[in-house]
């Protein structure tokens, strides 16, 4: 399976990588803008995404929104400004930051139905 | 009571003159036809207007004609007409080569005994410098959160990567002991990026501690309890809220006798076990309470040599001027940290 971390800080996207691996998935792709992001999706479509929302530069939610357009896939919010993905995009699923392993583990399982 | 004499007319006028002209606010003293009888000084140096010009002059034609604006002069006929008073109405005075000026104004029916003689003072405050301070104000209190914003968040990446870093860190190294070391390390962090989470929800004002205890609790419990049937973890907590400064030395205190208790209380337990944190205050006094069914821990003069978790729970403790007592629960062990009433 194969997972694109959309994330700016290059330590939390491997912390991320490291949660994914556990949870089943084998291939990844990390974008830190919006527009990478979108790039990346294009170049090969993802079984999850999962999105900060500030970027540098740019807006993970918008790069959701635009990338999922195309065609519906999983999403996981992890972000430290929950307010505007509970806005925007309410209901989706959402890990806060700070976040521990479990958390993301849960939402995945909770969410997306994957197993570890 | 006294019946008040009526005065005659001119002294009424007279006397609504000097008070009108005295006056160091901008006013005006207005006929029925909307002709200046008075002006006061301050309103000609406020306005740049010769006074000698204005006197029986229509308010339109005063000036350059810049008081003559449509609205302003349909609130004045009904002011005259007794239909309306003009409280507060605001405008803009144009003038050329001169900078726009916010206006307030209000105009109201003089009420004296002789009702043939419509007399109306009009007030005018020029808030433009004000106005400008206050959206000043305005810009740079909004200015202010956004960097706060951008602060907390900061702040909670920082101590995230921290926390990824020693998660990462712990997987890898060979050592059991070291293992150890890192994930102790990681709850210590991550007890502090909670309280951060818990302060950008409340706005920095007061963390409440129920919240705040309970997802610290979740968090240490999934990274260092991995069975839940052997060990659970429980919260009891108040309504209390309290300072930042406060909190975190509480969480921090949590944290370290959490961490020891599944660290040492329950070795040789493989079901059943419990830790319960739990909070309590009443006015200023307030007792924080970590207790466990495990084998117990040593009491009184048998006390080892301490570890690092018990040095900071002491430093910590003696920061809230609390004291720390362990007790021998039986079984299990239970720590109080009370501060009584100062």
């Amino acid at each position: 399976m194969h997972a694109l971390i959309i994330e700016d800080e290059s330590l939390i996207a491997m912390a991320i990588e490291d949660v994914l691996r556990g949870c089943g998935f084998t291939s990844f792709d990390f974008a830190v803008s919006a527009e990478e992001a979108v790039k990346a999706a294009e170049r090969k479509c993802p079984d999850l995404i999962t999105a900060d929302v500030e970027l540098r530069p740019g807006c993970g939610i918008t790069a959701v929104q635009s990338i999922c357009s195309k065609q519906p896939i999983p999403v996981l919010f992890i972000t430290g400004s929950p307010g505007e993905v509970m806005v925007r995009m309410p209901g989706h699923p959402l890990v806060e930051k700070p976040f521990s392993t479990d958390h993301i583990m849960e939402a995945i399982e909770a969410h997306l139905g994957h197993q570890k | 009571m006294n019946e008040p004499v009526p005065l005659p007319n001119e002294t009424v006028n007279g006397l609504a003159m000097a008070l009108v002209e005295s006056s160091k606010a901008p006013l005006l003293l207005l006929d029925d036809d909307m002709a200046v009888i008075g002006a006061s000084t301050s309103f000609c140096n406020t306005f740049n207007l010769d006074p000698a010009t204005i006197a029986n002059r229509k308010l339109g034609d005063v000036g350059a004609g810049e008081w003559g604006v449509p609205q302003l002069n349909s609130l004045l006929l009904a002011t005259i007409a007794g239909a309306a008073e003009i409280d507060a109405y605001e405008m803009d005075l144009v003038r050329e080569g001169k900078a726009t000026c916010r206006l307030v104004l209000s105009a109201h029916k003089l009420d004296y005994f002789d009702t043939e003689k419509v007399r109306v003072v009009l007030a005018a405050t020029d808030v433009t410098s004000m106005r400008k301070a206050q959206k000043q104000k305005d810009n740079l209190i909004r200015d202010k959160q956004i960097l706060l914003q951008e602060l907390q968040h900061r702040v909670a990446n920082s101590l995230q990567i921290i926390a990824s870093v020693l998660m990462q860190s712990a997987k890898r190294v060979q050592s059991e002991e070291t293992r150890v070391h890192l994930h102790d390390a990681h709850s210590r962090v991550m007890s502090i990026a909670m309280l951060q989470k818990q302060l950008s929800v409340t706005q920095l004002q007061s963390v409440e501690l129920r919240p705040y205890f309970a997802d610290l609790c979740r968090t240490i419990s999934a990274s260092m309890i991995d069975d839940p049937q052997r060990l659970t973890l429980e919260t009891i907590v108040d309504e209390t809220s309290t300072n930042s400064d406060v909190s975190v030395s509480m969480g921090l205190i949590v944290t370290e006798l959490v961490i020891n208790a599944i660290k040492h209380a329950f070795t040789d337990q493989s079901v059943g076990g419990k830790i319960t944190v739990s909070f309590a205050a009443a006015e200023e006094a307030w007792l924080l309470c970590v207790a466990d069914n495990g084998s117990g821990m040593p009491v009184g003069e048998d006390v080892g040599k301490p570890g690092l978790g018990t040095g900071i729970v002491e430093a910590l403790a003696k920061q809230l001027e609390a004291s720390v007592s362990v007790q021998d629960a039986d079984p299990g062990t239970r720590v109080e940290i009370r501060h009584d009433q100062s």
